[in-house]
């Protein structure tokens, strides 16, 4: 593995009975780069995701976050996910969501920053409110605050932009590339255009296979997920 | 570094304990601000007046008199080996349940916050296994104490002593069970390996019981329950056993795998509020995905008789031929408990008529399947150029069918618990009752989904709103007990020394079939029924 490498992946591969969620894969992503991660329904993003946060066992090889195996204390400390169902607590406010949770990850707690990560997403006014009311899309901005709201070096995130309005797009998509721009690996499993076309890396799978790993135009992201 | 903080590679030392600390510390208090006092006294005091209830039922089952001679020796040769059985039992269920990855039940956040964040396993999980341990214990300790209330009433012996060993064995019993849980949980022991463990266990105290011993650590753990007769200094050794398997159970837990934390977390989740809705069908669909019981891919056998006639019929046959293993072992073993139930009542215990019809009742849910995905998917039904009514009925002969074959079984455990040529007469025509009817309970059930919790029964008078919820809830398995009512006439009939046991035994089970084939007539019509009152209501409505 190559010491800037954020994620190297070595035969990694999910199955369930006799159904293959992901075939034996080899990938290494670099710090500072940001990816693109596109397919059909049922294509193994997800499966691929989950198993770099720790959230999935491999069935087959390994994958190591920072240098780390995926799931171990360190590779938690240094990646951050946003999945694509938003899971929060019924009983905290949006407020004790950073609190806690930066501070579980060893970050500030909701500090004068993560107040203004709180403005920057449109949050300040449900700041104290609880996300149990909340709509799909305001939940799904209190997940992307929650994941940046702790200090990372990898962000995973599966389809961030579901439910979100065009404030909230431009707003997500802003916060992805200041973390490009800080020297973190972003992978993004999404089919929005604006986020596909402005990464030089798009990673394509289809039945769990790996089909396509480079530059994509939104052409080849239309070939990959039809 | 990105995000708020400084990424320090591993966050150790920085405090993470402290904010999970603080986080559960927050969210304690948020719940109990929000504690509907009221609401919580109320729950305590249905509570307590269902715990009376049942223990005033139970004391008049138990009895007040000496127990014989005879039946004191019985106990004392038998006693702890039976009590180690029922152990033996509690301790299986949680092992099988830790090959699932429980019985731990996360919160969903606390599996995406908690688990993901850089915090010892160990740690983070310990909290909520040893409160889930606490409550679990704290509860058998309850049942145990009124079980030995209950004995020693006919027992002699210190009532105290009966009431508190009692109380510890099942606490302990309770202990072992939810800590073997964790342990496999926690080691990550597959399905298969989990069931040889848990058939061991099983096995054990079955030897005990046969072999007039109590050998198996949860047989000497039952030896404890005995001591206010004789103290046996053997039972430590049980206690020993049972503190040591809930404490390995603790410190491994830290191994559950985050994959099975997850996968539970949301199945435990929307199970509790499908119960909470009373919604018997959902909980049932997510008991089956909590325990990955998945259809097989290809069927058992891909000739179906009449498929081309009946194409509903060849719709339910299909689905049956793809249940997995675990499947129909369980309707056979139901069946078999039924069978047994019933040797039970010939015997004189009447009441094992309700574990008879129950058991069956259970397995004829899973011979419904068919049926309760037409229910499941009312849009497609509505496509079909039939009435509702009438595709439902059509799949009620596949449920027939294999609530049949679970009765057959019922019938060969029956006989071989009683093997005389009036086992098989009676248990035949109770196979008929038995089958139909269960299928007609659970048919009837699924068909009417839960309660609306919006209807005039729901929101009106909470007497009346409750009765009904109760009548709705009760009479579907209510069919099914009656399914066993041949038995009880024969056995009557029997007992009372009257000539004409089979005449009227025959007669009994037509009248019984009778009225299950009014219930399946009923579920063909009832949509039409229910529809036409309530264009009548509607009618009255507007009237000026």
């Amino acid at each position: 593995m190559k010491n800037r490498d954020a994620i190297h992946i070595e035969a990694l591969g999910k199955s369930y009975a006799d159904l293959d969620a992901l075939e034996p894969l080899d990938l290494s992503i670099a710090r500072g780069e940001s990816v693109a991660l596109v397919g059909h329904n049922g294509s193994g993003k997800s499966t691929l995701l989950r198993m770099l946060a720790g959230l999935l066992e491999p069935t087959s090889g390994k994958a190591r976050v920072m240098g780390h195996a995926a799931g171990s204390l360190e590779a938690r400390a240094a990646l951050s996910y946003i999945p694509d169902d938003p899971v929060l607590y019924d009983d905290l406010s949006v407020r004790e969501h950073v609190e806690y949770i930066s501070r579980l990850h060893g970050g500030p707690g909701c500090n004068d920053d993560a107040v203004a990560l709180i403005d920057q997403l449109g949050l300040t006014h449900r700041a104290d409110d609880l996300p149990t009311r909340f709509s799909r899309g305001l939940r799904q901005r209190t997940s992307v605050l929650v994941a940046f709201s702790r200090p990372f070096e990898v962000l995973l995130v599966d389809e961030p932009f579901v439910g979100l309005d065009a404030a909230g797009k431009a707003a997500v998509l802003d916060l992805f590339r200041g973390a490009t721009d800080r020297g973190a690996a972003v992978i993004v499993a999404t089919h929005e255009e604006r986020y596909v076309s402005g990464v030089e890396r798009c990673i394509a799978l289809r039945d769990g296979a790996l089909v396509h790993d480079g530059p994509a135009s939104p052409d080849d992201v239309i070939r990959f997920v039809s | 570094m990105s995000g708020q903080g400084r990424y320090r590679g591993c966050v150790r030392d920085t405090g993470s304990s402290a904010a999970l600390a603080d986080l559960r510390t927050a969210r304690k208090r948020v719940r109990s601000a929000n504690i509907d006092w009221i609401d919580a006294m109320y729950r305590a005091y249905v509570l307590t007046i269902v715990g009376v209830i049942a223990v005033v039922v139970a004391s008049g089952y138990v009895g007040d008199g000496d127990v014989s001679a005879h039946g004191l020796d019985q106990l004392r040769t038998h006693g702890a080996a039976v009590i180690g059985a029922f152990l033996a039992v509690m301790v299986s269920v949680g092992l099988r349940s830790g090959a699932r990855g429980g019985p731990l039940a996360l919160e969903a956040a606390d599996v995406r916050h908690v688990l993901l964040a850089p915090i010892d396993r160990g740690h983070a999980l310990r909290g909520a296994a040893f409160r889930q341990l606490r409550h679990t214990v704290l509860a058998a300790l309850a049942v145990g104490a009124v079980g030995g209330q209950l004995a020693a009433r006919r027992l002699p012996g210190n009532p105290v002593g009966w009431t508190v060993y009692t109380s510890l064995v099942v606490g302990l019993g309770a202990f072992a069970a939810v800590g073997a849980g964790y342990v496999i949980a926690g080691r990550r022991l597959s399905r298969r390996v989990t069931n040889v463990i848990a058939l061991a266990v099983l096995a054990w105290s079955a030897i005990d019981i046969a072999a007039s011993t109590a050998t198996s650590p949860l047989s000497l753990l039952g030896r404890l329950t005995l001591w206010p007769l004789d103290i046996d200094l053997l039972a430590i050794g049980g206690i020993i056993v049972a503190l040591a398997v809930g404490l390995l159970g603790l410190t491994l837990i830290a191994g559950l795998s985050i994959e099975a934390a997850e996968r539970r977390s949301t199945l435990i989740g929307r199970l509790a509020f499908a119960a909470t809705l009373q919604d018997l069908r959902t909980v049932l669909v997510l008991r089956r995905q909590l325990a990955q019981e998945h259809p097989r891919r290809k069927p058992r056998a891909r000739f179906v008789p009449g498929a081309r006639r009946w194409p509903i019929w060849e719709r339910g046959c299909r689905g049956v031929l793809r249940w997995p293993a675990v499947r129909i072992a369980r309707v056979l073993l139901l069946g078999a408990v039924g069978g047994a139930a019933c040797v039970g009542i010939a015997r004189g215990t009447t009441p094992l008529i309700i574990v008879a019809g129950l058991a069956l009742y259970i397995a004829a849910l899973d011979s419904i399947e068919p049926l309760a995905q037409e229910v499941d998917h009312p849009s497609r039904t509505g496509g079909f150029p039939l009435l509702r009514g009438a595709v439902h009925v059509r799949h009620i002969p596949i449920a027939c069918v294999v609530m049949t074959l679970a009765s057959l079984a019922g019938l060969a455990m029956a006989f071989a618990l009683r093997p005389q040529s009036s086992t098989l007469v009676i248990g035949g025509l109770t196979v008929l009752t038995a089958g139909v009817g269960s299928v007609a309970g659970a048919a009837i059930s699924t068909v009417a989904g839960p309660p609306d919790q919006l209807s005039s029964w729901a929101i009106g008078a909470p007497e009346i709103a409750g009765l009904h919820t109760i009548a709705r809830l009760l009479w579907p398995p209510a069919l099914a007990i009656a399914g066993f009512i041949p038995v009880v006439t024969a056995v009557h009939l029997t007992n009372a020394h009257r000539s004409s046991v089979l005449e009227t035994t025959i007669t009994t089970t037509a009248l019984v079939l009778l009225g299950e084939l009014g219930v399946i007539a009923w579920i063909h019509a009832r949509d039409s029924v229910l529809a036409n009152i309530r264009t009548s209501f509607d009618v009255l409505g507007k009237a000026p």
